[in-house]
């Protein structure tokens, strides 16, 4: 895999002359994102994403560090670099008194593109927008805004896309497009970085994400490397034709498992070795003649690692104050 | 340095503008208030004062002297007064109006329509960004004044020669026009661009208008009652010192206007 996003050291510290106040919002970070991926950037309000994707699209000048995007640094090189990437702010970003095609058309001139006119015509048919080409951005319904954002973030076709909470205030049926959208971009490889405290979102369409709070990177990783990290058991969750306590009972008797509970007529098995263990489990279920009809590893969702990594956060935080 | 970049901002935010009943107004009105009607009512007035009462008063041919003992002296003078002493000074608050109202709203306009970041993220320069917001308030401006000027210009020679026998505008109205007048303008559009950059919305970015609107109203005081006159000479230190004020704001808008800064304001 090639790297096409690497950040090295990156920091970002906002000096308040007025109030003589100093934020650090992003302090010291290290990734990167390979090239053809889906990144999500998670983190609660405040916690630095929006600080460090701005630095990432050279709006923000670190305060140190520096991060390179397809080779090219983003102190250095911040022209070149925002021409090979597209940027879905928050907030739609579209000219309201500007018709459709005079917004692409706006942002289609600063890019060399052959035939504006009919790359316009192209993405306003990807996006089933054509016949509105001369109606104006605020005459849209919220789902057409997104939509024309996107289009004008695509109109270069750039290689690395950052969006910022890219279905935040859409309804459900405009986030689903979006999000098939997102994935289909992923099939024309490209690299996606996406900005998010939409958990479902980032679980469905991003490859690995990173959560990010008060300004540090806390984990990186697809969810199934964090929660390894995260938790020291694992659950495999049995079905039975006929629930039995004796099959409790006789399953909590293994050393390599930590505890067994039945809930909702299934069995719940907490241990570290899903892999190795599984195959034991299963004869000696089979053995006390209990009759499976499922079993399978629960994974745990983004939601549960995220509220877990917020509840240690917090754990810690309350251990340090009671140190002092 | 791109200059078409420049021109596709100051394009997009015309087309904005031509949307925009706030902003498109003025830039009607005010070159239409002082080609057409000021100077009806400035020549006009002139027909309803009582001028022998005037006359036998001395004032007048004490203040312009050139008129005296000529035939109609009272109303040469009150027309030649209203024109170079009341409307010349008045004809600088076309663009110093023009260049607030639009350049105002120029960075914080974009921050008040949540559209900053998707401009900021242009493949171009913070001096072309910069240049086309220059452009949008700058050329506008003056084209205006400009027009207005000319339509000025003619009406006063078709109103005024057959009575003076020479045309009234002379080369101090050039000279405050097409010098003095394009260096306000240009200080006025960088000073309104760094606190439009620095403010909220584009009613926030106006407070500092008094810094440029307060020189200009004393200019026409001073000149209503002659104690400051627009001549020749003094326009061109007039001039000087604006064209040196305009260095300055080169200077500062060099170190003010940067992505850096209007991003870091942007919550």
């Amino acid at each position: 895999m090639t790297e096409i996003i690497r950040v090295e050291n990156l920091s970002k510290k906002f000096i308040n002359k007025k109030e003589k106040t100093e934020v650090l919002a992003v302090d010291n970070i290290n990734f990167s994102v390979n090239a053809g991926e889906i990144f999500g950037f998670l983190g609660p309000n405040g916690a630095g994403k929006t600080t460090t994707i701005r630095m990432l699209a050279c709006l923000l000048k670190p305060t140190l560090g520096n991060a390179f995007l397809d080779g090219m640094s983003i102190l250095e090189d911040q022209e070149n670099i925002r021409s090979i990437i597209g940027f879905l702010t928050e907030n739609h970003g579209n000219y309201e008194k500007l018709t459709i095609k005079q917004n692409l058309e706006f942002f289609g001139n600063f890019y060399d593109i052959q035939n504006l006119n009919e790359r316009i015509e192209d993405i306003l048919e990807q996006f089933e927008m054509l016949d509105r080409i001369e109606m104006y951005a605020g005459e849209l319904s919220k789902g057409f805004k997104q939509r024309l954002a996107l289009a004008r973030t695509l109109i270069h076709e750039p290689k690395i896309l950052f969006f910022d909470e890219p279905t935040a205030g859409l309804d459900p049926i405009a986030a689903v497009k979006v999000r098939e959208l997102i994935l289909k971009l992923k099939s024309k490889n490209r690299t996606i970085f996406i900005n998010s405290h939409n958990l479902e979102e980032v679980q469905k369409v991003c490859d690995r994400v990173g959560i990010i709070d008060k300004g540090h990177i806390k984990h990186i990783g697809t969810s199934d490397e964090i929660s390894k990290n995260l938790w020291e058991y694992r659950i495999l969750e049995v079905k039975l034709k006929k629930q039995s306590n004796e099959i409790v009972s006789q399953l909590s008797k293994f050393d390599f498992i930590k505890e067994v509970f039945p809930i909702d007529g299934n069995i719940r098995i907490h241990l570290k070795e899903i892999e190795e263990f599984t195959p034991i489990i299963i004869e000696k279920i089979v053995e006390m003649g209990g009759k499976i009809l499922s079993i399978k590893p629960l994974e745990y969702s983004l939601e549960d690692i995220y509220v877990k990594l917020m509840e240690d956060d917090k754990i810690n935080e309350d251990a340090e104050e009671k140190g002092k | 340095m791109k200059i078409k970049n420049s021109f596709y901002i100051f394009k997009k935010d015309w087309q904005e503008i031509y949307k925009n009943k706030e902003i498109l107004l003025p830039i009607i009105i005010l070159p239409l208030l002082f080609s057409i009607i000021f100077p009806i009512i400035f020549i006009g007035s002139a027909l309803f004062i009582p001028l022998d009462e005037l006359n036998n008063g001395g004032g007048l041919t004490d203040l312009i002297p050139i008129f005296q003992g000529q035939e109609n002296a009272a109303l040469k003078i009150i027309i030649y007064y209203n024109i170079n002493f009341l409307m010349k000074p008045l004809f600088l608050f076309t663009p110093m109006i023009l260049t607030m109202v639009i350049a105002s709203d120029s960075f914080a306009g974009e921050k008040e329509r949540k559209t900053i970041e998707s401009l900021l993220i242009l493949p171009i320069t913070d001096k072309e960004l910069i240049l086309g917001k220059l452009f949008t308030a700058f050329i506008p401006a003056i084209l205006a004044t400009w027009t207005a000027f000319g339509a000025f210009q003619a009406m006063m020679f078709f109103a005024t020669y057959d009575l003076f026998g020479f045309n009234l505008i002379g080369l101090d109205w050039y000279l405050l026009l097409f010098l003095f007048t394009p260096l306000l303008s240009y200080f006025s559009v960088i000073l309104m661009i760094i606190n439009s950059s620095r403010a909220k919305d584009a009613k926030s970015a106006q407070n500092v208008a008094v810094v440029i609107i307060i020189p200009v109203i004393s200019l026409f005081f001073l000149q209503m009652t002659n104690i400051f006159i627009l001549d020749i000479i003094n326009t061109l230190i007039l001039s000087g010192f604006i064209g040196l004020l305009d260095l300055l704001m080169v200077y500062l808008g060099g170190k003010q206007l940067n992505r850096d800064r209007l991003i870091s304001r942007v919550r």
